[in-house]
């Protein structure tokens, strides 16, 4: 995949390419500046590259300051280029249209498309910018122009690969002083021999007010034939704010349109057709900002082999109606039938009744107090009140308590800058959950962790860790955990980010981001996943959904950072995920661990306590030098002084058996002596 | 996230003229449904292109115009890619604008 793009910040034009294994080159193709509205790219059969873009200045004259010869250019200023490459290293530039007389500017909006001998056709503004016009490349180099409409804007091109015929829509945008109204018509041409343009109108649109072309970008159209040779246009409808298309009908009778979507989407569509000539069109929610895409079907085709209303393209078994054979048919699982798991829908492709899902949340099956999925990777029994793993224990809360202070362990912090601010952590239904779509960028502001919401929790103290913890998403956003956690300035995260297909682990140190590791992974909404993060020393290990300790991880990874950092609490993170709920989070002292806590405010908790009778251990947390518990619904201690107190009526008969043997064997030592 | 179902019409619009288009063929029927995926997240008022891989999943560039009224949203450049199953987002550390996308098919 290649793209085109200009850098608003520079004025330069720039290639990307992205292939199987990502992004291998980025270049600067030209040093003029250039406009940062519209350039169009195709590549030919041989792999050449073809750019078409509008130059606003010449080489030397981009970005800031210009000397003053720079304004008198009228050889390079405003003109339309070409520029060519078959390596992405060594590139050829052409002027397009061959007038240079000033003040002519043209080119300023361009479309690019290729004839099947792979030479180049632009579609761009002249005349002021005003007038549409098409220019062809022979295979010799010499460029040829021909007038389509004295008004046109908002290009797509299609060159027939067959017969080399060359079609464009455009808007016309016409305003009536008078009634003070824009009609602007959406137009079609095809040229029918060489020069020679037949123009049809699409649709017409009046609204009041002057539109002026120039802020009307977003308005794009968008043009393809399918094998049968009819046309599909794309367009936003500027009355009804909707995304339509629009159709040649049968034996010329005119044009059908088709409404895709509600209001306010549609703008900046771009459109394609799939194997059975149905329309696949990407576009804006300005609602949501967000990119979509519609796949319009035409169910007179064959769409749907085994009859599941789920399209054969989306559909993950085309051939079956309960894929995973689960028992729910494809459609219960897909509610919308869109071939993705959104809000409230189960995966058709994979079963809910495995052992990583829907009715994992609560499964401890000899009822101890201890998931049965930890039980597993410490290689517990499942089914036996046996104390695993063992070890001493700094948080094990399942959020099972609805007492309204449960949640005043955590300490809740959402990241400047961020919209749809603040957060919303709640207990609900013995989960943690986050409702709120809360997020922020990394760009421009580089750095690689999203903004979002943090709910922190244990002591800046604890250094090795065996932190556990269970999530479902039922949105595609982010969710993390960090861990070594100072403050917002330093801390380790490791997030799962469903939109990019990727866990990362990143070092956040004085507030620079640094990723120690990136793998693929796509976690299943709707379903719960197991995360294990295992800290000891400078050793990182993480586990997702590992039925062992001894299976290998997921990410492992030295950091030398990590065993020269104190310590540091732990948290959970969300970022443009509004519905995620966390349970079962246990954190463990791994044997041997090290803290940089004093022995007297470590707050662990015996190992072996937890099983007691099976009591259920929800809403416990423990922490250096205030312990904080729930256990059985019953609040037993709030702070250091209720824990002394504690200790000293567990302790006293202890203490006073003790002092009493003392004293008794002290007065026999005495008695002895003295004899 | 909001998954949108589009209510559909058919509008026909008078014929002006014509000369070598298909004249056998009516590119759709009146009985059509619209499948909507979200593709992608964050995004501001900005261009997209989108193209059909050789197994016919869809590939978008989207990046915006760099005019987009919240200052977070300027200039970013992404690539979505639909996998069969899901959408995955590149965000390539880099600003950009008026993207325009070609993939090559194998």
């Amino acid at each position: 995949m290649q793209s085109s793009y200009v850098d608003p910040a520079s004025g330069h034009l720039k290639y990307a390419v992205l292939n199987q294994t990502g992004w291998t080159t980025w270049s600067i193709v030209t040093t003029g500046e250039v406009y940062s509205i519209n350039t169009s790219i195709a590549v030919d059969a041989s792999g050449r590259i073809h750019i078409s873009y509008y130059q606003i200045y010449g080489p030397g004259c981009e970005g800031g300051t210009k000397p003053a010869t720079c304004d008198s250019d009228i050889v390079n200023n405003f003109k339309l280029k070409y520029i060519t490459s078959l390596d992405g290293i060594n590139w050829s530039e052409e002027f397009v249209d061959q007038d240079f007389s000033n003040p002519v500017s043209n080119g300023k909006w361009n479309a690019l498309a290729l004839t099947s001998s792979g030479n180049p056709v632009v579609a761009y503004s002249a005349v002021g910018q005003t007038a549409l016009r098409v220019a062809k490349r022979s295979s010799t180099g010499t460029w040829t122009s021909s007038t389509v409409d004295d008004n046109g804007r908002n290009y797509s091109l299609w060159v027939d690969k067959n017969t080399n015929t060359v079609s464009v829509t455009y808007v016309r945008y016409l305003y009536n002083t008078s009634t003070n109204n824009t009609t602007r018509e959406i137009s079609f041409a095809h040229e029918t021999s060489p020069g020679v343009w037949a123009k049809e109108t699409v649709a017409v649109f009046v609204s009041d007010g002057e539109v002026i072309p120039e802020n009307d970008s977003s308005f794009t159209t968008s043009l393809v034939f399918d094998g049968a040779n009819v046309p599909y246009i794309s367009f936003h409808n500027p009355v009804s704010q909707s995304l339509e298309v629009a159709y040649r009908n049968a034996f010329n009778l005119g044009w059908g349109i088709k409404v895709i979507t509600g209001p306010n989407e549609g703008r900046y569509n771009s459109m394609t057709l799939d194997i059975n000539s149905n329309p696949v069109l990407s576009y804006y929610d300005e609602t949501n900002r967000e990119l979509k895409v519609a796949y319009v079907v035409d169910k007179a085709s064959s769409w749907d082999s085994d009859g599941d209303g789920i399209y054969n393209l989306l559909d993950h078994c085309p051939d079956s109606n309960d894929c995973d054979g689960d028992g729910l048919m494809d459609p219960q699982e897909d509610i919308n039938r869109n071939g993705q798991i959104d809000l409230g829908e189960t995966d058709p492709a994979r079963s809910d009744t495995v052992s990583i899902g829907m009715d994992m949340k609560d499964l401890d099956t000899d009822s101890d107090g201890w998931p049965d999925d930890v039980e597993r990777f410490y290689g517990s029994n499942i089914a036996s009140l046996d104390s695993i793993p063992g070890l001493p224990i700094r948080i094990s809360t399942q959020f099972k308590d609805v007492q309204s202070d449960d949640l005043a362990t955590w300490s809740i912090r959402d990241d400047s800058g961020t919209r749809d601010y603040p957060s919303v952590w709640q207990i609900e239904d013995g989960l943690l959950t986050q409702k709120s779509n809360i997020y922020g960028f990394t760009i421009p502001y580089g750095k690689i962790i999203q903004p979002g919401s943090f709910a922190i929790a244990g002591q800046s103290c604890w250094r090795d860790y065996d932190l556990h913890m269970r999530f479902r998403s039922d949105d595609d956003g982010v969710i993390g955990i960090a861990f070594r956690y100072l403050d917002e300035q330093n801390y380790y995260l490791l997030s799962l980010d469903r939109n990019q297909g990727i866990v990362r682990v990143v070092r956040k140190e004085n507030g620079g981001d640094t990723v120690l590791s990136e793998v693929p992974y796509i976690y299943a909404k709707g379903y719960y996943h197991q995360v294990s993060v295992m800290v000891s020393g400078n050793l990182l290990q993480i586990f997702i959904d590992a039925l062992s300790s001894i299976e290998s991880p997921l990410i492992e990874l030295n950091d030398p950072k990590l065993s020269s950092w104190s310590g540091g609490k732990i948290g959970l993170y969300t970022s443009y995920n509004q519905a995620v709920f966390f349970d079962h989070v246990i954190v463990l002292k791994p044997i041997n661990g090290a803290d940089s806590c004093s022995s007297s405010d470590d707050g662990l908790f015996p190992p072996g306590s937890q099983s007691g009778g099976g009591k259920n251990i929800s809403g416990t947390f423990f922490g250096c030098g205030r312990i904080k518990e729930y256990r059985d619904g019953s609040r037993l201690n709030d702070d250091t002084g209720s824990i002394l107190l504690t200790m000293l009526i567990v302790l006293w008969p202890v203490f006073f058996i003790q002092s009493r043997q003392l004293a008794l064997h002290l007065k026999k030592y005495l008695i002895a002596a003295a004899r | 996230m909001k998954i949108v179902k589009a209510c559909l019409k058919t509008i026909l619009v008078p014929f002006l003229m014509g000369a070598t288009l298909s004249t056998t063929s009516s590119a759709m029927s009146d009985n059509i449904e619209v499948f909507v995926q979200q593709a992608g997240k964050y995004m501001g008022g900005a261009t997209t292109s989108i193209k059909l891989d050789a197994n016919g999943r869809p590939r978008i560039a989207f990046g915006s115009t760099g005019t987009d009224s919240v200052s977070q949203y300027k200039g970013s450049l992404r690539f979505a890619s639909w996998d069969g199953s899901n959408w995955k987002t590149f965000f390539p550390d880099i600003v950009g604008a008026a993207v325009s996308l070609a993939i090559e098919l194998c």
